[in-house]
């Protein structure tokens, strides 16, 4: 890469992705919200995020009643839903909380390969995970509706107490 | 100032060859697309209306043969059906699509397309948004129904009797090279169809104008269709023969399909889709049931879009004796009273309830309505317990 700012802009994406992923498991290990919307998804369902147009990406694997990351090298053609990123300045509007998920998908900033109405229960899971990331005020920008956090305090401190131990 | 969104995307890629006779120049349409042996996609009724007679009166003159014929395509079009009509097409050594029909037909004949195109065997396999990448078979679409504009947009809604979902199929691919919009063809619609349809296109140009991806550009397709729609429909409506307004309404509902495939529909469609998928009602209907509650679903987050449509809808004198905030509640009122005309001239329902559903059919229709991907363009989210709320609200009709 011949431009620094792409260079910066390319290693924040990787990392917050890698973040991401490490906060869909470990959210989901917690939060009943997420484990039942995942109870539609089927055994061994792979979500993936990418950006385009060969990476950074991350992917998660449903096992049982939660998501399991899986890294940030999962080939695409294995993944059954890839959410992508059509350019790198859009991934990083939205992954650095400047532009929400919807946003995007309404500017056309992001395609989506495999079955939308999984892509629908992958994203309310991604609000929930967004909602324990973000401050209220950020998550008030990057989502349409803030999930209630009030019951799930104690949980938010467990989730990020566990994000650097992820995989 | 004006209300320019950050960033948009239109694209309207599709030639429109309308007006008396139209369907004529299908043969030299073909031509120019460099197609010899045209599938074409229809379905019983409009041979039995005699209006696969006019095609075919029309390719005989152009002197052009027809490949083969799939007359098979059901109400709610599925994966069977369009691995079944492909089939056809490879056997035939077809080059071309032709899609004569309303909704169902059109979107078969879309499924058909990706699935002779990208060489698959199953058109499961290649579901998602913007992910068809091949160039498709010329494509050209005779629609016999003012609605679903589907002649002008890139998605295809695909059932899928398994899951008992429609399935959308959306990409740049998939719109038709031309359009034939020619007043012959929708002549025959009995006045049911052609009430229920015409809401349809009513509600793509509505949801056009407040939905996420709404622009300037959009926008004037948008107003201009609800304008012919609401000068036009209850003619139509009452009068099958009255050719100026089938004229117009077949333009309207095309009109309405290039703004909303270009700024996409809401909560409307989700229901309406999440109805038609659980209980089989048509989509028209659907449409005809839910856009009231859409429309003051979104008023909170979208209320100046909403109000500003009373102009086109109503007239400038209604728009401007009507005080502004008032003005998305009253549109919402004429919606009513021309569903209610409707109601009275053709039997349109009203209600879930008339429309057949039954109310041990609501929480499932709830549950798919938030899994469907317009919701994803909607102002306002909607969550499991307000789209139950709403579907009740459609069922009781109160």
């Amino acid at each position: 890469m011949k431009y620094a700012g792409n260079r910066f802009k390319r290693s924040i994406v990787k990392f917050v992705l890698s973040l991401l992923g490490k906060a869909i498991q470990e959210v989901s290990k917690v939060d009943e919200e997420v484990k039942m919307e995942m109870r539609a998804l089927p055994e061994g369902f792979v979500a993936m995020m990418k950006v385009l147009p060969s990476g950074p990406s991350m992917a998660v694997k449903k096992e049982g009643d939660r998501f399991h990351y899986l890294g940030s090298d999962y080939p695409e053609d294995k993944a059954d839903l890839v959410v992508m990123f059509k350019n790198l300045e859009s991934a990083f509007m939205v992954l650095t909380a400047q532009m929400s998920t919807h946003r995007a998908y309404a500017e056309h900033r992001i395609s989506v390969k495999g079955d939308l109405v999984k892509a629908m229960i992958f994203t309310r899971c991604l609000n929930i995970v967004q909602a324990y990331l973000f401050p209220k005020f950020v998550a008030g920008i990057v989502l349409k509706r803030v999930p209630p956090m009030g019951g799930r305090q104690m949980k938010r401190l467990k989730v990020m107490l566990n994000l650097p131990f992820g995989k | 100032m004006f209300n320019l969104p950050d960033y948009f995307e239109f694209f309207a890629p599709v030639k429109i060859v309308s007006g008396r006779k139209a369907v004529d120049n299908l043969p030299y349409e073909l031509d120019q697309l460099q197609a010899k042996r045209p599938f074409i996609v229809t379905d019983k009724g409009i041979e039995k209306a005699g209006l696969l007679e006019i095609v075919k009166k029309a390719m005989d003159a152009g002197e052009m043969e027809i490949g083969a014929i799939y007359d098979e395509t059901p109400p709610d079009s599925s994966i069977e059906v369009v691995n079944e009509a492909a089939k056809l097409f490879r056997e035939n050594n077809c080059d071309s699509i032709v899609a004569i029909g309303g909704g169902s037909v059109i979107d078969t004949a879309k499924g058909v397309n990706i699935v002779v195109t990208e060489n698959a065997d199953d058109l499961s396999k290649l579901m998602g948004a913007e992910v068809l990448k091949k160039p498709m078979k010329p494509f050209i679409v005779i629609p016999t129904t003012a609605g679903t504009g589907s002649e002008v947009t890139l998605v295809a809604m695909i059932s899928n009797p398994a899951e008992d979902v429609k399935m959308p199929f959306t990409s740049y691919r998939l719109f038709p090279n031309t359009a034939i919009i020619d007043p012959r063809m929708t002549m025959t619609m009995p006045p049911k169809i052609t009430a229920a349809t015409g809401m349809d296109a009513l509600t793509h140009a509505m949801e056009a104008y407040y939905c996420n991806q709404k622009n300037p550009f959009s926008d004037g397709y948008a107003i201009t269709a609800i304008s012919m729609i609401s000068k036009y429909l209850v003619r139509a409506v009452k009068d099958g023969k009255d050719e100026e307004a089938r004229y117009v309404m077949a333009n309207a509902a095309t009109v309405a399909g290039v703004a909303f495939s270009n700024s996409m529909v809401g909560v409307v469609h989700s229901l309406g889709h999440a109805a038609g998928g659980v209980a089989h009602i048509p989509h028209g209907v659907a449409m005809a049931i839910f856009l009231p509650i859409g429309l003051e679903f979104n008023i909170p987050v979208a209320g100046k879009y909403i109000g500003e449509l009373l102009l086109p809808f109503a007239g400038p004198e209604e728009y401007a004796r009507t005080p502004e905030e008032k003005r998305p509640y009253r549109l919402i009122e004429l919606v009513n009273q021309l569903r209610e005309e409707l109601h009275q001239l053709s039997g349109l329902p009203l209600t879930l309830k008339e429309a057949g559903v039954k109310e041990d059919q609501l929480e499932e229709i709830a549950e798919h309505a938030i899994n469907d991907g317009s919701l994803m363009f909607n102002p306002r989210d909607m969550d499991r317990k307000e789209a139950l709320e709403l579907i009740r609200k459609a069922y009781e009709g109160k």
